[in-house]
């Protein structure tokens, strides 16, 4: 398994998208980074830099999500690799995920360095541990919830059509659907967005579900159910066709 | 070497192979002829276990199978070295010397190359090396020569010849070109509508028998269709017909005058012809 893990990687190493997306996460962060110097210098958790870049990202990381998992897929439908690397292996379940990992991996590299970077520049700006814990914390939720929910959908969405243009275009309507909800009390049906407010509460707690545990549970097992079952369903529509 | 036992294969309710049973015999080269659309290509995936099928496939234990199907599909922003690099980590083959392989395929000036840049011959050859690199017990190939220029043909065959005829394996080799596969084979086994119809056994000895089997028809109405000396036995079955390589070459042309174009499509259509008959 960890030899295909590699291979994946192995797969993408001269692929323009890889570098694309990787500026592509760091464009919140030098936004406001440069906004930072130049107009505002407001570090609040609250309503300063790191928010702003908190809902930005909520914006980004869904696109950019379903960039890599759809690419990723894709790039067997399009070089017409699919029957060649199928025939590498019988369990086919051990292929289809070590390309799942793959993708898992690639997002959490994006995520750690983008949070780096973050802490860093709030570190440097002499916060303290709790505030810097705060920002990894609700950092993390937000992507973990984001990859995840997002990643599963775009699997789906890619095997079941084998069309790029369907699967970014799905990401895109994820992050819309995403922000028009972000307020809404039963948002957390969905789970980018319960992510969203659960890394949120970590910033500012006055703001979050009427029945915090109650919801927060059904969330966490709406985003665990509608994850597993893209999963496998993404996993039942990857195969050769006639 | 690879034994079929009523092999069936559906998709979306269709049949596309239908109770096919054949053995492979080591060291044999088979030709398998079929129009487009007749079964070759599943069978080749259901060998490889790609498809869901019933009946059985079975191969020798540890059989190692290099294949070039459909299209010679490699990742295009990789150099031709790195995708054989990376073929051979999934084959458990590390730190490889391709030089000789490159040499012996006349890639040696294309290893640097990235794939989407090769032509069409380039990379048929790329896959030749991909199916041949682990020097495998089994090796299929479908239409290799499919869409190449004359020169290119001609260098396929030539490797082909020389890479897989020579050697102790078993090969199977498809094409809807009957000369295609008369030049490698020494078994043509004849498909049509996912139905096995029929096999031809190439001896190579020049004074050799050659026999297809067509059923269900006189063998008067046969002669008169195609009015050719060849020999043609009528048994209770089918009709066999016996010829040397001249013979059945002349048989082929006769067959030509008497219905299409070109002798490919003539050879076709008496393959579809007779298999018209059963």
């Amino acid at each position: 398994m960890i030899q295909y893990i590699k291979n994946e990687f192995y797969k993408i190493r001269h692929e323009k998208f890889m570098v694309y997306i990787t500026m592509l996460s760091l464009v919140p962060f030098m936004m406001n980074g440069i906004n930072f110097y130049i107009n505002d210098d407001n570090l609040s958790l609250k309503n300063g830099l790191y928010f702003r870049l908190y809902n930005q990202y909520l914006m980004l990381l869904p696109i950019i999500t379903s960039v890599i998992a759809a690419s990723l897929f894709y790039m067997e439908y399009t070089n017409r690799t699919l029957l060649a690397w199928l025939s590498y292996d019988k369990n086919k379940f051990k292929l289809f995920n070590s390309k799942v990992l793959a993708f898992l991996l690639i997002s959490l590299q994006l995520m750690l360095v983008n949070l780096f970077i973050i802490i860093i520049f709030y570190a440097f700006n002499n916060a303290g541990l709790l505030t810097l814990g705060r920002i990894s914390l609700s950092f993390i939720s937000l992507n973990i919830f984001i990859i995840v929910s997002v990643g599963a959908f775009t699997l789906f969405i890619i095997n079941m059509t084998k069309n790029i243009i369907i699967s970014f275009t799905a990401g895109i309507v994820f992050t819309i659907i995403s922000m028009i909800l972000i307020a809404a009390p039963f948002s957390y049906l969905l789970p980018a967005t319960l992510g969203y407010r659960i890394g949120h509460l970590l910033l500012d707690s006055s703001f979050y579900y009427d029945k915090p545990l109650i919801h927060t549970l059904t969330g966490f097992l709406i985003t665990v159910i509608t994850t597993l079952s893209l999963y496998f369903l993404a996993y039942k529509k990857f195969k050769i066709h006639e | 070497m690879i034994d079929i036992q009523k092999l069936s294969v559906s998709y979306k309710k269709q049949q596309t192979l239908k109770d096919l049973t054949y053995n492979f015999k080591a060291g044999q080269i088979y030709g398998l002829l079929g129009p487009n659309g007749s079964g070759k290509t599943t069978l080749f995936k259901a060998i490889l276990n790609l498809v869901p099928y019933s009946g059985s496939v079975t191969t020798l234990k540890k059989s190692t199978i290099g294949h070039l199907i459909e299209y010679p599909g490699f990742y295009a922003n990789l150099t031709c070295q790195e995708n054989l690099s990376l073929h051979a980590s999934y084959i458990n083959l590390f730190d490889l010397d391709f030089s000789h392989m490159f040499n012996k395929f006349n890639l040696s000036e294309e290893k640097e190359k990235k794939f989407k840049n090769l032509s069409l011959g380039m990379k048929q050859r790329l896959g030749l090396i991909r199916a041949m690199m682990n020097n495998p017990d089994i090796i299929l190939l479908d239409e290799p020569t499919n869409g190449l220029d004359p020169i290119g043909i001609k260098d396929m065959r030539e490797i082909i010849t020389r890479e897989i005829k020579s050697a102790e394996r078993t090969a199977v080799i498809s094409s809807h070109m009957l000369h295609e596969l008369t030049a490698f084979a020494d078994t043509l086994i004849l498909i049509k509508d996912g139905v096995l119809i029929g096999h031809l056994f190439n001896s190579r000895d020049p004074y050799g028998l050659v026999s297809v089997n067509f059923i269900e028809k006189t063998d008067t109405e046969f002669k008169k269709q195609f009015q050719h000396p060849v020999n043609i036995l009528k048994t209770d079955i089918d009709f066999k017909i016996y010829g040397n390589y001249e013979e059945l070459s002349a048989f082929y042309s006769n067959c030509e005058r008497h219905s299409l174009e070109s002798l490919y499509v003539t050879v076709m259509n008496l393959n579809i012809q007779g298999m018209k008959l059963l």
